[in-house]
């Protein structure tokens, strides 16, 4: 038997044994359609420039500082309005005002090749905030949602003290990263799981913001600005923090979408940010 | 039936074997569904032409392939780690008849474009000009892709110990 017969013989005994899970054929509708229209909108000459858009800085939260911050910092857009990118959709800038049931887009990050990394987004309901990522408020408690290719995660054994490391640059060493964040505790493993019509690693952590010296607590570095969870409020009532994270590569770069919310808040604003989450759907080229 | 209609059809019933073909370019359940995600995506784009080809899934394919070895493409795909393989083998070795177990993660830990060009080879039985046009790159690139595998494919197998059975191409 030659090594080409046995090459044969064990790639159609590997793709035999291989169970394919469902096709989720909207997720991949809606991916064509936004790639036709990113073509369409190229061959008008408008292109995706705009994809060098950035967020401005965060609203509740401070730039990351101290340990080994290489300095990475946001650029301010100085003037947040609505920017159309394609389609109908309307590119997320801090200060901008959310509106019930249109769409945007959410620049997470580049990837590999400098190409754009994108979340399309339909925010549910009212009380969204929009800083560098959005959070959701109801003026005690807070949640958010967020999608991003991080740079820094915030390190170390001490959560009294800032310090951050470069983002690992592979899926299962960001979810290492992400596993050890200071004053933070593992409340589910990452498991596989089907998400935003990619497959994921979903990791949820727990974590006890109170430790933290900074207004809020600080957790990563993103394109986008500092990433900060658990929004300060005259009655905050809760420290801890149950942050969810879907990691996954996109292009060659761990990119996340997170979900975080105060523990014992109420129900309606996870409910909220599940439905938002919901209609999240991640777009490369 | 509309468009959409059309291409859903396709996709729900060409998906596994579509999957299969990708796990082999990918080496991995979720590179492969990311990878199909994407061709399925683009072939959307231009479904009112693909949908009207009388070999429509042959034509999807080889975007699976084309657009795995795109560039953007080879980053998130990766290698797989592989011992070390000496420099020098003695290619007339025999080999023994080969587990698959044995030979799968040898392809797996091939560069991106080279284990594309075997599974298409050997998977998809394409002829090196059909490999080539799927690939986008010349004949002869496929050529020399395909011997470098095979070699490395060799060499493999003989520092793994194996040593007997197997006959030369």
């Amino acid at each position: 038997m030659s090594l080409d017969e046995q090459l044969r013989a064990a790639l159609s005994q590997e793709a035999e044994m291989r169970t394919a899970s469902r096709p989720d054929v909207q997720a991949i509708i809606n991916g064509g359609r936004v790639r036709r229209r990113r073509r369409t909108a190229a061959q008008l000459g408008a292109g995706l420039a705009a994809a060098v858009v950035v967020v401005g800085a965060g609203v509740g939260v401070t730039q990351l500082g101290g340990g080994d911050d290489t300095g990475l910092a946001p650029t301010n857009d100085p003037t947040p309005s609505e920017t159309a990118v394609a389609g109908d959709k309307i590119r997320y800038t801090e200060g901008i005002q959310i509106r019930e049931g249109a769409s945007y887009v959410l620049l997470a990050g580049h990837d590999a090749e400098g190409d754009a990394i994108e979340a399309a987004v339909q925010f549910d309901g009212s009380g969204w905030g929009t800083g560098n990522h959005p959070y959701l408020t109801d003026g005690r408690w807070s949640a958010g949602v967020a999608a991003y290719t991080p740079l820094q995660i915030r390190s170390g054994k001490d959560c009294s003290r800032l310090t951050v490391r470069p983002a690992a640059a592979d899926v299962p060493g960001l979810l290492a990263q992400l596993s050890r964040l200071p004053g933070g505790r593992v409340v589910q493993e990452a498991t596989p799981a089907g998400a935003f019509g990619r497959v994921t690693q979903h990791l949820v952590v727990r974590i006890d913001t109170q430790c933290a010296p900074e207004e809020g607590y600080l957790l990563a570095q993103t394109p986008a600005g500092s990433h900060g969870v658990d929004y300060e409020h005259p009655a905050n009532a809760s420290d801890d923090v149950f942050v969810d994270f879907w990691v996954m590569s996109v292009g060659g770069r761990p990119t996340v979408v997170e979900r975080w919310r105060q523990a014992g808040g109420p129900s309606e604003l996870t409910a909220q940010t599940d439905r938002t989450l919901d209609s999240v759907v991640i777009l490369s080229e | 039936m509309s468009i959409d209609e059309d291409f859903a059809e396709f996709v729900h019933a060409r998906w596994a074997s579509l999957y299969r073909l990708a796990y082999l370019l990918t080496g991995s359940p979720s590179g492969a569904e990311d990878l199909l995600q994407t061709t399925l995506e683009k072939a959307y784009v231009r479904w009112s032409r693909i949908g009207g080809m009388e070999y429509a899934e042959a034509y999807v394919r080889r975007m699976l392939a084309n657009v795995l070895v795109s560039s953007r493409r080879r980053a998130w795909v990766g290698e797989q780690p592989w011992g070390e393989v000496p420099d020098t083998v003695d290619d007339s070795v025999e080999l023994p008849v080969l587990d698959r177990a044995l030979l799968w993660p040898l392809v797996c830990a091939l560069p991106v474009r080279q284990r594309a060009v075997i599974v298409l080879r050997y998977y998809e039985d394409l002829s090196e000009s059909q490999i080539a046009e799927a690939l986008g790159c010349a004949t002869g690139t496929v050529k020399s892709q395909s011997a470098a595998a095979i070699a490395t494919l060799r060499r493999s197998l003989a520092a793994a110990g194996v040593g007997e059975g197997v006959e030369g191409p």
